[in-house]
C-alpha cells in the first residue's frame, strides 16, 4: 500500500503499467479532482491514450468543466504541482473519441450495453486507431448509492487483479467514507484483490 | 414564521463545502436561520438533538457515507412533520426521485444549478411564507 499526498499518488499513477488493476481511496472531492485532472491530461496529451472517466459524486458536465478549466481544487498557495496543469481541450478529445465521460450509475446500472464489454471494445478501438492504450477511472460510489455492497464485491472480484496482454489500466476509486462502511473482511478482500492500493492523505 | 414563532430554521446538507456556504449565505440574507453541514452523519446527530427546532431540511442526494435518500428517511423517522427537500445536479426524473416523492419521503426537489430566486421561491413555497 502507498499512502501519501496527491503529488505522491500522482507519481504512482504515472508509474502504473498496462495490465494493472488499482484501488484508490481518497478523502475528499478536492483531492480527487486534482488527481483526475492531472492524470487525464498526462494520458491524453503525453501518453496518447484513451481515457474513460466514470464519476459518481460529480456530474459528467462538472467533470468536463473541471478538466476544461483545469480546476484542480487546490489553493494557489498550497505546495503541489497540480494547480497549474494547463487546460484540456475537452471538446476536441471527446470528438476524436479519446476522452469519454459517463455517469457511473448510468454506466453500471442503466445502460443497454454491459460496461465490461464496452471496455473490451474500447481497448480494441484504441489499438485500431493507433492509441497506446486505455486508462479507466471509475468511481465505485454508484454501488453504495443503491446499497449494492455484495454486488460491488462480486463485480470487483470478477475483474482480474492483473490483465495480461491488454493495454488497459483500471483505477477503482473509493471515497474513504464509503470504503470505511465495508466490513473488515471486504476491505481486506478488495485490498488484496487489487494489484496496487493507493491511499490519498488529506492535505491541510 | 417558524413553528417556534421565530424566523424559520433550516438544516442544509451538501458534501460540497462551497455549495453549502452559498446556500447558507443566500438564506441567511433572507432572514432564515440556517445550519449547514457537509457530513450526513454529523447533520443527523445535530438533527436528533434539535429536531423540534427545524422547519425544513434541504439535502443533496449523492454524498459519500450516506446518500440523500437514506438521510431523509432517517430524518423522517426522527421528525415526520419536518419539510424535506432534495437537491441534485443529476436527472431528477429518475425513478428513485419520483418514488421518494410518492412515498412522501421528500416534499419537493430543487434542480442544481439553481438561482438565488429559485432557491428562495422553493423554500418559501414549502414553508408557506410567500
Amino acid at each position: 500500500m502507498t499512502k501519501g499526498a496527491v503529488t505522491t499518488i500522482l507519481k504512482e499513477l504515472d508509474e502504473t503499467e498496462y495490465g494493472e488493476h488499482v484501488i484508490i481511496i481518497h478523502p475528499d472531492l478536492q483531492a480527487l479532482r486534482k488527481i483526475y485532472c492531472q492524470y487525464t491530461k498526462n494520458q491524453l496529451v503525453d501518453n496518447n491514450e484513451i481515457v474513460l472517466l466514470l464519476p459518481h459524486y460529480e456530474t459528467p458536465d462538472a467533470v468536463k468543466n473541471n478538466l476544461q478549466e483545469s480546476k484542480s481544487g487546490g489553493s494557489s498557495s498550497s505546495n503541489n504541482t497540480t494547480n497549474d496543469i494547463g487546460c484540456i481541450d475537452v471538446q476536441k478529445h471527446e470528438k476524436e473519441g479519446s476522452l469519454i465521460i459517463k455517469d457511473s450509475i448510468k454506466a453500471h446500472f442503466h445502460s443497454d450495453s454491459d460496461i465490461k464489454s464496452f471496455i473490451k471494445q474500447l481497448v480494441q478501438h484504441a489499438e485500431n486507431i493507433g492509441k497506446r492504450g486505455v486508462s479507466i477511472l471509475v468511481d465505485m460510489g454508484s454501488f453504495y448509492h443503491y446499497g449494492k455492497i455484495d454486488e460491488l464485491i462480486e463485480h470487483e472480484l470478477s475483474i482480474s487483479p492483473k490483465f495480461h496482454n491488454i493495454k488497459l489500466k483500471r483505477f477503482c476509486i473509493y471515497h474513504e467514507k464509503d470504503f470505511d462502511r465495508l466490513k473488515e473482511e471486504h476491505k481486506h478482500t478488495l485490498s488484496q484483490h487489487h494489484g496496487k492500493e493507493l491511499v490519498v492523505v488529506k492535505e491541510e | 414564521m417558524s413553528i417556534n414563532g421565530s424566523n424559520p430554521t433550516i438544516l442544509a446538507l451538501d458534501d460540497d463545502f462551497d455549495i453549502i456556504s452559498i446556500i447558507r449565505q443566500l438564506l441567511q440574507r433572507r432572514g432564515f436561520n440556517v445550519f449547514g453541514f457537509t457530513e450526513p452523519s454529523l447533520a443527523l446527530e445535530h438533527f436528533k438533538m434539535n429536531c423540534n427546532s427545524y422547519d425544513l431540511v434541504l439535502s443533496d442526494v449523492r454524498m459519500p457515507g450516506m446518500n440523500g435518500f437514506d438521510f431523509i428517511t432517517k430524518i423522517r423517522e426522527i421528525n415526520s412533520k419536518v419539510i424535506v427537500l432534495l437537491m441534485t445536479a443529476f436527472d431528477s426524473t429518475d425513478f428513485e426521485f419520483t418514488s421518494a416523492l410518492h412515498n412522501n419521503k421528500a416534499n419537493g426537489f430543487l434542480q442544481k444549478p439553481f438561482t438565488e430566486r429559485e432557491l428562495i421561491k422553493v423554500v418559501k413555497t414549502h414553508l408557506n411564507t410567500i
